[in-house]
């Protein structure tokens, strides 16, 4: 029973002591960051977002800033943006890259979901793992403290910083807007080729729902599509289950006519190879996804026409004005 | 300083001695937790592997097992009912998540029969019901009907050594739903201050069998197909069992 009321007493000595810091540093401004409204698109899932890092006007404005600055590189070669180009939805298709695009509702990053949690987990292993961002350049530069002061009241720049704030900029990165989004909300008619493309996607005809469904076009789970007949290990890598070989995550089809190439390694360049893929170049191999229904001949089978209607359904997952949304866009360019 | 401390030393000391004079009036009411297990022929299911064989004969893997349950209610020996109204998710290859525990406590007495649905009835079964994961990507085509899968439960069974897919997909074909009401009549729930468990278990195999005996050749590509979503629901009226800790 000691316990309780001895807790109660650190947290209260813990208070008071933080009071009186408070009177000795008064010419050290405290920041008290902005609030940032983000709006959640009518029909997504909860954007659950961590007391930690809340949603602030200068985090994400400071966020924006890392995305396209080098100085996050420990050679200073390249930018967050160097591989994730704002009109290819964030992708590069010469490296293959995957689209940043409504990943505030991701749980699982990279192909073979080596990182799992939330987006500040992935940002973290991008600053320290993948470019080693070097803090002494951050903390010496002209500009950046004062950020990052303003931002996260922070005194000292160390990668928790950098990868939150470049966790608040990934979160506004939201794509709601594509005609299929303006469909959804009764703002106009689907073609004809539009709407049996989208019954081929939702029925098990086409069966493409089962892993690209929901509003956000992905289940963010692992599966074997039936790529190849000797699958690369993928999640295996992670997970050490042999269940898992050939599985990877179900990419987003928001936004796919802009990021090609296809597929893990980019094996195809365009969505015809990928329709024709589905449609009669599924291979078996032993953890083929269940869902792969049609593997025994070849894939869904689909006419000519079907494929047209298919793609023209597809076709309508674009979406421009993201593309085009000055707020996301390179905020150094002149 | 000093003598506020005090204070919140003895509010805080005088707290437990004060619940422990409730004691002496406690009820005999508890609450009640609902376990979800899974079984294929009596032995624990073990996903991803080949190795159960059902009445026809197809000798099968379970890879994924996902459903809804909803709508508990229980029944005592007078016959008044205790509901707990709305929808749980099960996902079996995700043990830490397969109970639930009911947030309202539960009358003293004896409790003999338990009924609820497997799936959602229709005031559930809505588009966008459940907009979150897990449960969204339970959704069930919008050409369809919409709603959502009552359940998934797929794998691979081998025919004449040739290894092929197979996805009991259950739910709501255009006008028609199938939800399955389940009701387990020797249940045996004393309640009597202390709480329990239900465990309810699934045996797999009773899918395949019972009244209708279906064969995995057939169960594939069946959201569409009536005939097999209905023989899913007559087979499904039983395979639950239960049991008490
Ligand atoms: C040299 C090119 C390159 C640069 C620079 C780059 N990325 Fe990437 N990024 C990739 C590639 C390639 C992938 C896919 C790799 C994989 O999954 O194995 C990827 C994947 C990601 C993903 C996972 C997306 C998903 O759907 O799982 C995130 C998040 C990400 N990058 C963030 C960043 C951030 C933030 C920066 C800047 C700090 C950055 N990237 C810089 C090439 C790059
Ligand atoms: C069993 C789950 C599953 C089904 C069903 C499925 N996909 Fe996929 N899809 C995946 C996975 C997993 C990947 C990534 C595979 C890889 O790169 O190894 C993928 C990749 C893709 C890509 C490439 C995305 C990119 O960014 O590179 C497209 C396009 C695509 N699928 C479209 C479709 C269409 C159209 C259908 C229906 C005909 C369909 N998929 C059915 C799981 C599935």
């Amino acid at each position: 029973m000691r316990h309780p009321a001895s807790l109660f007493i650190i947290v209260l000595i813990v208070l008071l002591s933080q009071g009186c810091k408070k009177t000795a540093t008064t010419n050290d401004p405290i920041y008290k960051p902005t609030p940032y409204d983000l709006q959640k698109p009518e029909g997504f899932p909860d954007l659950f977002i961590d007391s930690d890092n809340p949603m602030t006007v200068e985090g994400v404005k400071l966020g924006r800033m890392l995305y396209y600055d080098s100085i996050i590189d420990k050679d200073h070669s390249r930018a967050c943006a160097g591989c994730h180009s704002q009109e290819e939805s964030f992708t590069l298709s010469s490296v293959n890259s995957l689209a940043h695009i409504n990943l505030g509702w991701n749980g699982v990053y990279l192909w073979n979901g080596k990182i799992e949690g939330r987006l500040e987990d992935i940002m973290l292993f991008e600053v320290e793992e993948f470019f080693e961002t070097d803090m002494s350049k951050l903390n010496n530069d002209t500009i950046y403290p004062e950020l990052f002061k303003k931002a996260f009241n922070a005194d000292v720049v160390t990668s928790k910083e950098v990868s939150y704030a470049l966790a608040q900029f990934e979160r506004t990165m939201i794509s709601a807007n594509s005609r299929w989004d303006r469909y959804l909300r009764g703002e106009l008619t689907l073609t004809q080729a539009e709407a049996q493309g989208y019954e081929l996607f939702f029925t098990e005809k086409g069966d493409c729902f089962h892993c690209h469904g929901t509003i956000l076009f992905t289940d963010n789970l692992f599966h074997n599509n039936g790529l190849d007949s000797l699958p690369e290990p993928g999640r295996e890598l992670i997970s050490n289950n042999p269940d898992d070989k050939g599985k990877f995550k179900s990419p987003t089809l928001r936004n796919i006519m802009l990021t090609a190439p296809y597929m893990h390694d980019g094996r195809y360049e365009t969505i015809e190879e990928v329709i024709d893929f589905y449609s009669h170049g599924v291979k078996w191999s032993p953890t083929i996804d269940p869902l792969m229904k049609k593997v025994g001949n070849g894939g869904v089978q689909l006419t000519q026409q079907e494929k047209n209607n298919l793609i023209a359904f597809l076709k309508t997952l674009t979406d421009t004005t993201y593309i085009n949304n000055p707020e996301l866009s390179d905020p150094f360019a002149k | 300083m000093r003598s506020l401390l005090i204070a919140v030393i003895t509010i805080v000391f005088l707290l437990p001695s004060l619940s422990s004079c409730k004691k002496e009036t406690v009820s005999k009411d508890a609450k009640v937790s609902f376990s979800f297990n899974h079984y294929v022929g009596g032995q624990t299911l073990e996903f991803d592997t080949i190795k159960y064989t059902n009445e026809t004969g197809n000798l099968y893997s379970v890879s994924t097992l996902k459903y809804f349950v909803s709508d508990f209610v229980l029944t005592d020996a007078d016959g008044k009912l205790v509901s707990f109204m709305g929808a749980f998710f099960v996902d079996a290859k995700e043990i830490e998540d397969n109970s639930f525990v009911s947030s309202a406590t539960i009358p003293a007495g004896t409790y003999n029969k338990l009924s609820f649905v497997l799936g959602l009835n229709e005031d559930k079964n809505i588009n966008g019901a459940f907009p979150n994961p897990p449960e969204n990507n339970m959704e069930w085509p919008v050409p369809l009907g919409g709603g959502y899968h009552y359940m998934k439960l797929e794998g691979k069974f081998d025919s004449a050594n040739i290894i092929k897919n197979y996805q009991a997909h259950t739910g709501r074909l255009m006008e028609n739903p199938h939800f399955i009401n389940i009701s387990i009549s020797d249940l045996n729930l004393l309640i009597e201050g202390s709480d329990k468990t239900i465990n309810l278990n699934m045996d797999v195999n009773k899918w395949w069998v019972t009244p209708n005996i279906l064969d995995l050749n057939n169960i594939s590509g069946i959201m569409e197909n009536e005939g097999i979503q209905t023989m899913l629901m007559e087979n499904g009226s039983d395979i639950f069992s239960s049991t008490i800790e």
